[in-house]
């Protein structure tokens, strides 16, 4: 069981089975200091054992994030950062000039 | 070639479109984080993730109240006085025993996203909140330790190969039922 709050990544990777939480990232299993809302959260994802019947099923869970203005947030931080991002991309992706992640990318696909 | 693109048509919820412009754009759908990002980097290729094919379905064989959860976090958790893990394609990972108080523990993810679990390691590595549902007989227990590793990692066919298989070993050892991952 996956629990993850990238609704577009966890499509694309496709665990067996996926709790979707639609929460800020870094926030898998509820906010800070919130015990009973993690329990919550987390029960409702395990529970997903034992009814998810379908390979790949993605289940959003029926929680939301206190804040409703939480996505603009984040929208315009990504906007604000964005050579930042650009720059861990650079870091993370590249060796010499040579985008590696594409490159493994495409080799571990090749197993499949 | 990038890899691109789910390769099993499984259902959940429907996907939305994938123009990135509509990324930066207000509604209240899920994020789409790949295209916020390949938004603001639009001089860079579009990132690629690695759709690895049809995903396998395992029955657990056995009620969720009588099964041992493992947690596997991508967070970088360690205890505070171990060095941290590599701030990229650090290949290993480490276990915590059930035991380690949550307040020794700390996430090592190098971006400003692991800020909330700083606060509250629960909300990456959520191990106080298994015992409690353990206690109430949600779940039969804890594994006898859990399992950490940093997210960061490019060097895919390494981690699909051979960490990935190395960990459920691990997690075999430690006496898990079900594996819950926690990905950040």
């Amino acid at each position: 069981m996956t629990l993850s709050s990238a609704f577009d990544i966890a499509e694309r990777v496709r665990a067996p089975r996926t709790a979707f939480l639609d929460f800020p990232l870094g926030n898998q299993v509820g906010p800070p200091g919130q015990a009973e809302v993690q329990r919550q959260i987390l029960t409702a994802s395990l529970e997903l054992f034992e009814t998810v019947r379908t390979p790949g099923e993605i289940v959003r869970l029926p929680f939301e994030w206190p804040d409703p203005g939480w996505r603009d947030d984040v929208r315009a931080l990504y906007m604000a950062d964005a050579e930042v991002v650009r720059r861990q991309r650079l870091e993370g992706e590249y060796v010499d000039g040579v985008n590696i992640a594409a490159d493994e990318c495409a080799d571990v696909c090749s197993l499949i | 070639m990038l890899c691109y693109g789910a390769r099993v048509a499984g259902t959940g919820s429907p996907a939305k479109g994938s123009d990135p412009t509509t990324a930066l754009q207000g509604d209240d759908s899920p994020l789409r984080y790949t295209e916020l990002v390949n938004a603001v980097t639009a001089d860079l290729p579009p990132l690629p993730i690695a759709a690895l094919g049809p995903p396998l379905l395992t029955d657990p064989g056995r009620a969720l109240r009588d099964s041992r959860v493992i947690l596997i976090t991508s967070a970088g958790v360690r205890e505070r006085d171990e060095p941290s893990f590599l701030p990229t394609n650090d290949m290993t990972f480490r276990t915590i025993a059930h035991d380690v108080a949550a307040t020794r523990l700390v996430p090592s993810h190098p971006t400003p996203v692991r800020r909330p679990a700083e606060a509250d390691i629960n909300v990456v590595f959520p191990r106080d909140r298994l015992d409690e549902l353990a206690a109430t007989g949600v779940v039969g227990g804890s594994a006898d330790f859990h399992l950490s590793f940093l997210g960061t990692i490019k060097k895919l066919t390494d981690l699909v190969t051979v960490m990935a298989p190395e960990m459920v070993g691990a997690a075999r050892r430690a006496n898990a039922d079900l594996a819950l991952l926690v990905p950040l």
